[in-house]
């Protein structure tokens, strides 16, 4: 690859210049500040990149286009490489072949070879500043690579790669315990688990000696269980028999005092109260007695003096049945005097009313009247006449009203007559043919009357003045024809009417004569009927001249007042009867009054009094037999009471032998004692009782274990000792427990394992994790290892050559005084040289111009490696030779001539002398004017030198 | 003269499942899964009417401190003595006698041996006629290097089992306590080797006519013991044995590897993990484990090496598994996808990818292996992980090495690249 044409656009001072090179060799020269590391800084940028924004050598002018292009001459043929500032620090990159197309920027690349910037820069574009440095360079890892790189077939990619293994094995472990490396963080977390885990410890050990602790601790606090159970015991049994004590001495002194009465034991235990009892029983039975004789007596005084007469007493029954049947009827008799008055006021009554009847006379003759069954005749009679007369009253009716109707129709006849007499008589034509035809001559004749007229006189006012005359006349005479034709039809209208009122009024004459007929009938029936009515009358002995209606009304009044006198009768009868029993009764009562001595003639009064005294009577027999029932009683209670009172002396009796007493007073001293003698046994009984409750020991026991204990004083002692013995004991059990639970919740914590199990888990997790990643880690570190081992070998095959190509052109460059350049394998990326008598000599030790030629020279041998190994590529140098002799000056530009049948050479000069070696090998020389000469920005600046 | 027995080993009973995610309802699954695999084993002594059950070594781990084990193998081993069955048991290198502080407490039909070699009878309940011989040696302490088989011998013509914890032929996977080789074990001419030490099940006929078995631990603890595991029931009859390995654990790991190079995108990788899944994790254990492991060249290695990608990934796998009956728990996705390298042409083509095969190929030798290792920072890896008790990377070297390898290429491969 060559560089045909540099066209700067805009960079540093330069602006829109072109500089053409030639493909072998060239020298730009130029005074100093002309532009001559800005052009290489130039091509640098359009190859590879601006520099950064920040960056001083990025030659950005202030205004105006940034960058440029540059015409390459390569294998695939010519390509414009255009890049110019853009969004990016780096600068927009374009490929473009000669016809336009846009090429891929690869294209670029491979026509670069794919050359790593740093090697170009280093190699193949340098200044003096890289010259000197290039040991140091040289020596570090990526240039290393990249000059190593430089002549060896497929390790373009070599620096990338010892790169990417580096980073990728430095983020998984390095040697410092930095945890930002992952390795390095899982190793740490590992080793954290691990000490927890080792400071658990044995766990299985630690639960197998808390297991054996805790079992340690169950016996004992067994055993401190059963000792406090016979110390709780035997404190019972002291405090019981400490409870006990006190009884025990009150039982002894109860059986004292009973051994000091006498043997009491049969006595009875309630004899004293059963003694009072029945002393106060005896007492009671004995005034009881008393109070029923002294009633006795007074009962016997009492039935002596209550008498009852014998007489009255034999009668009283009848007595009683004559007040009883005076009682019934008192209340007849009081109604007899009102009864009979009514009666009387009826019996007036009904003779007013046959008075009023006109039936003057005795009751006694209407009870004789007949008025069985001719009722129903005088009925018969008084409807027939009703009907009668009704039918009478109907012809009657009918009769005048046909004959009025007669009447008004004969007038209405005799009217029509005299309207038809008076109506014209009618003609004899027929008036029906007239309309039309006369109506239609009378036009026509007009019509030829006026034409002739017209033709006539040839006035129109005259003919019109004839027509007027005519037609009028003609007028009248159809008015006359219909005058006469309507009264024609008025005359036939009233004929016919006359016909049809002639022969209604001839009806209504028949209806009249049917009607007087009826009538006729009607009166001979109704007299007839009153005929039979009077011959009723007089039968029946009723007054004559009556109207059937008032014979009917009579007949049924004069069958209530027959009624009403029987009934009259018949309740006088009965009051006769009243009054005769009434009158019966009260004298009966007088007399039994009389008889019983109560001196009155009224008989109520009479019933009364011997009511009263019958009642006296009954009541002294109940008396009486009221107080021979409890006179009877009280004899019984009497004797009862004797027997009861026999009993109970007995009772006291066989008491007084129970109680081996022969009297009372005895009796009852030795009942005191025997009382005493009980109170004592039953206390006895009680304090045993009470002793073998407490002690929960027979009472001969709990003497002996008292005795035996030395008594109350011991016993307190022995009981205090006992309580602090056994508060220990609970103490030491309450330990015990709480160290018990606490070992219970340990070993269960253990037995769940939660923690180890999470540890051992997290542990195992780490484990596969660093396993894994120091895999990976190994893998690169291998493979870096392998890599470098490749190099080595590489080198080991390639060395010599860039090795030899670079003593030969150091030995040109030096005329000779150093031979040889050799690398050291014992220190790697250091160069020796050797003189031409044999010696070595480090880079180190070479004047600053030896050195730089050395440094020249392994570049150009690089340079000539890597376009065998590769392709070509330009070599541009800026000024380089500065510190070289003019002999090694002159000597290094053939070199370059040399190198320059393949490689393209561009060098910048600020010298004269260097432009003119180039010049004297054959160098295309262009010269870079200084700015203050420049005439416009836009002139061409490089002038082509011979 | 017929019987039966259970031979069981390695319960490790309460060691932590490694690796597995706390998901919800799985948890107690997990976190009791050791214990339900004895449960199953004491199950199946009772329903299979066994005559005696033993257990060789490693019943618990020292380290895992757990009462809860020990308690748990208490109550266990109390049903089968309430049923009248026998144990015996011997200590391993994970619960030497050394640790045993005695808080265990037996049932008097559970005979623990001692540190010296002890033979006991066995006889059926009411019984005199004698059933077999049970011979067994505990570790003493955790690290036994001595051959304890050498203790062993036969005393009788009956039916002879020795019980030992023991690492036969020098299994380099395992701690090489009590090491032992086949021809000492059938040297001491006995009928039935029940051994524990090694988690995968194994029999080895020995020359004597006896067998050596080991029954795998009965509940694997890791993506590192797959498949189904469980106890061996012993049937003998006239003095040959017959063995029936029985499935008791409660999760069942697995290790499934997926091709993903004709799998074009995600998606397709995700329904094939599913796919997958379903047809490993069948009907039987109460869940699954399952580490996936993502093998093979192709499109899909670059996406998967996206941050972020895996991850996912496992989220959506994790969620589909979890509902499935058994539940299945994916431990995790591992890609050991590669992109795609043709070492035979890299290295005859030279450069520096056939220098790096070159390099690795001479890192595969023991020496070369050292020398890689020798590296300063992987040795201050080695020593922490040696403090914190994880287990080096370079115990799995050549694998490493080979990834380490595939990693570099692909690094430089990028240059080839768009």
């Amino acid at each position: 690859m060559r560089i045909d044409l540099f066209r700067v656009h805009g960079f540093g001072h330069f602006a829109n210049v072109e500089l053409a090179l030639s493909p072998a060799l060239n020298v730009v020269f130029g005074p100093n500040e002309a532009g001559k590391s800005t052009l290489l800084a130039f091509v640098r940028a359009v190859l590879f990149g601006f520099r950064r924004r920040t960056d001083a050598a990025r030659y950005e002018p202030a205004r105006g286009d940034f960058g440029g292009e540059l015409l390459l001459a390569t294998e695939s043929g010519p390509l414009w490489v255009r890049r110019v500032g853009g969004r990016r620090y780096e600068g927009e990159l374009t490929v473009r072949a000669p016809s336009g197309e846009r090429l891929s920027p690869s294209a670029l690349l491979e026509a670069l070879s794919g050359i790593s910037r740093e090697l170009f820069f280093q190699v193949f574009a340098f200044g003096p500043d890289e010259v000197a440095s290039f040991q140091k360079l040289a020596s570090q890892g990526s240039v290393s690579e990249a000059l190593f790189a430089a002549g060896m077939r497929g390790a373009r990619r070599l620096p990338q790669a010892v790169q990417e293994l580096r980073n990728s094995s430095e983020a998984i472990f390095g040697s410092s315990r930095r945890a930002k490396r992952e390795l390095n963080r899982v190793l740490l977390e590992l080793e954290r688990v691990q000490q927890r885990l080792s400071e658990i410890g044995d766990r299985p050990a630690q639960y197998a000696q808390a297991a054996a602790q805790l079992e340690a601790i169950d016996s004992e606090l067994q055993r401190l269980e059963q000792r406090a159970e016979q110390l709780t015991a035997e404190r019972d049994q002291l405090a019981k028999l400490r409870s006990a004590a006190g009884f025990i001495g009150q039982l002894a002194a109860v059986e004292a005092r009973l051994a000091s009465l006498p043997p009491l034991e049969e006595f009875p235990v309630d004899g004293l109260a059963r003694l009072d009892e029945l002393g106060r029983q005896i007492a009671q039975v004995r005034a009881e007695a008393e109070a029923v004789e002294c009633r006795t007596a007074a009962l016997t005084r009492e039935l002596a003096a209550a008498l009852v007469p014998e007489q009255l007493a034999a009668r009283e029954p009848r007595l009683r049945s004559e007040i009883a049947e005076f009682q019934s009827r008192l209340e007849q008799f009081r109604s007899l005097p009102p009864r009979r008055a009514a009666l009387a006021q009826r019996q007036m009554q009904l003779v007013s009313k046959l008075e009023q009847l006109g039936m003057a006379g005795e009751l006694s003759q209407l009870s004789s009247l007949e008025l069985g069954d001719g009722k129903e005749q005088l009925l018969r009679l008084r409807d027939d006449t009703h009907r009668l007369r009704a039918a009478a009253e109907r012809a009657q009716q009918e009769f005048t009203s046909s004959s009025a109707a007669c009447s008004e129709q004969t007038l209405a006849l005799e009217r029509l007559e005299a309207q038809r007499d008076r109506a014209p008589a009618p003609v004899a034509s027929s008036p029906r043919r007239f309309p039309l035809s006369w109506l239609m001559a009378s036009l026509v004749l007009l019509a030829l009357f006026a034409l002739a007229a017209v033709f006539a006189f040839g006035s129109p006012a005259r003919v019109a003045a004839l027509s007027a005359l005519i037609a009028g006349a003609t007028f009248w005479a159809l008015q006359r024809r219909a005058a006469r034709l309507e009264a024609a039809e008025t005359r036939e209208r009233l004929e016919r009417e006359i016909q049809s009122g002639s022969a209604a009024r001839a009806k209504l004459l028949l209806q009249q004569r049917l009607a007087a007929e009826e009538l006729d009938a009607a009166r001979s029936s109704a007299a007839a009927i009153h005929r039979e009515l009077e011959s009723f009358l007089a039968a029946h002995r009723l007054p004559a001249g009556l109207s059937a209606e008032g014979a009917v009304d009579l007949w049924t009044e004069l069958a209530s007042l027959q009624q009403r006198a029987a009934d009259l009768e018949s309740e006088r009868g009965l009051l006769a009867a009243d009054e005769l029993l009434c009158a019966r009764a009260a004298q009966a009562v007088c007399a039994s009054a009389q008889r019983a001595g109560l001196g009155t003639a009224d008989p109520q009064a009479a019933a009364a009094a011997l009511a009263t005294l019958l009642d006296r009577v009954r009541e002294v027999q109940h008396e009486r037999r009221r107080l021979s029932e409890s006179l009877h009683a009280k004899r019984e209670e009497a004797a009862r009471l004797a027997r009861g009172r026999a009993a109970l002396e007995e009772s006291v009796a066989r008491l007084l032998e129970q109680g081996a007493c022969a009297d009372e007073m005895e009796f009852r001293r030795r009942a005191e004692q025997a009382g005493a003698f009980r109170g004592l046994t039953q206390e006895a009984g009680e304090l045993t009782l009470r002793i073998e409750v407490a002690t929960g020991l027979a009472l001969a026991c709990a003497r002996r274990a008292l005795e035996q204990r030395g008594g109350l004083e011991a016993l307190l002692a022995a009981s205090r000792s006992l309580a602090s013995q056994l508060s220990d004991l609970i103490g030491r059990k309450s330990a015990l427990s709480e160290q018990r639970g606490h070992l219970r919740a340990l070993l269960e914590a253990w037995e769940a394992d939660a923690e180890i199990r999470t540890l051992r888990e997290t542990e195992e997790k780490l484990r596969a994790q660093a396993a894994e990643l120091s895999q990976k880690y190994s893998v690169d570190r291998l493979a870096l290892s392998l890599l470098a081992e490749a190099r080595r070998r590489h080198e080991k095959d390639q060395q010599p050559r860039i090795i030899q190509l670079a003593s030969r052109t150091f030995q040109e460059l030096t005329a000779g005084r150093y031979l040889q350049i050799y690398a050291s394998s014992e220190e790697p990326g250091s160069l020796f040289v050797c003189d031409s008598s044999g010696r070595d000599w480090p880079t180190e030790a070479l004047s600053r111009g030896t050195r730089e030629q050395l440094f020249f020279a392994f570049r150009l041998a690089v340079v000539e490696e890597f376009g065998e190994a590769r392709c070509p590529l330009p070599v541009i140098i800026d000024d380089i030779l500065v510190n070289f002799d003019p002999s090694r000056a002159r000597r290094a530009v053939q070199t370059l001539a040399r190198l320059s049948s393949r490689h393209q050479v561009v060098a910048f000069t600020c010298h004269p002398e260097v432009r003119d070696l180039f010049k004297s090998e054959g160098a295309r020389a262009v010269e870079i004017e200084t700015r203050e000469r420049w005439p416009t920005a836009d002139a061409a600046r490089f002038a082509e030198t011979a | 003269m017929q019987f039966r027995f259970v031979h069981a080993a390695d319960l490790h009973l309460d060691s932590p499942l490694r690796g597995v995610p706390a998901q919800g309802s799985l948890r107690a699954t997990f976190e009791g899964a050791t214990f339900a695999a004895l449960s199953h084993i004491v199950d199946l002594c009772l329903s299979q009417k066994a005559d005696f059950l033993v257990l060789a070594g490693d019943l618990f781990e020292f380290r895992d401190r757990s009462v809860r084990a020990r308690l748990a193998l208490r109550r266990e081993l109390c049903r089968l003595h309430e049923a009248e069955i026998p144990s015996f048991i011997v200590h391993g290198n994970h619960d030497p006698l050394s640790t045993d502080n005695g808080m265990l407490k037996l049932p008097p039909s559970v005979k623990v041996f001692g540190a010296r070699w002890e033979e006991m009878e066995v006889r059926r309940a009411g019984s005199s006629a004698l059933l077999c011989r049970v011979q067994g040696v505990s570790y003493p302490e955790e690290r036994v290097g001595e051959n304890l088989s050498r203790m062993f011998h036969r005393s009788g013509p009956e039916f002879t089992v020795g019980l030992l914890h023991a690492n036969l032929e020098g299994r380099r996977e395992h701690p090489n306590y009590a090491p032992c080789t086949l021809a000492d074990l059938s040297q001491r001419g006995l009928d039935y080797w029940a051994l524990g030490h090694v988690h995968t099940r194994a029999e080895h006929a020995l020359d004597c006519g006896g067998i050596a078995v080991y029954p795998g631990n009965p509940q694997g603890r890791h993506a590192g013991e797959t498949g189904e595991r469980g106890c061996v029931v012993v049937d003998v009859a006239d003095g040959r044995s017959v063995r029936r390995f029985v499935p008791v654990e409660s999760v069942r790991w697995h290790r499934l590897e997926l091709d993903v190079s004709t799998l074009e995108s995600l998606e397709a990788l995700l329904s094939a993990m599913e796919e997958k899944v379903y047809q490993s994790c069948g009907e039987g254990p109460d869940a699954h484990a399952v580490r996936l492991v993502l093998m093979g060249e192709g499109a899909l290695h670059r996406e998967l090496a996206s941050p972020g990608a895996l991850g996912e990934l496992e989220d959506e796998l994790r969620r589909c598994a979890m509902e499935r009956t058994p539940p299945v728990a994916v431990e995790s996705i591992v890609d050991e996808t590669c992109a795609h390298v043709e070492l035979d042409r890299l290295m005859a083509s030279g450069g520096l990818a056939g220098a790096v095969v070159s390099a690795a190929k001479a890192a595969r030798t023991e020496g070369g292996l050292a020398a890689a290792w020798a590296d300063r920072d992987l040795a201050r890896l080695e020593g922490a992980l040696r403090r914190a008790g994880v287990r080096s990377p370079r115990e799995e070297g050549r694998r490493v090495l080979n990834r380490a390898m595939a990693r570099a290429l692909e690094l430089l491969q990028e240059e080839a690249g768009p």
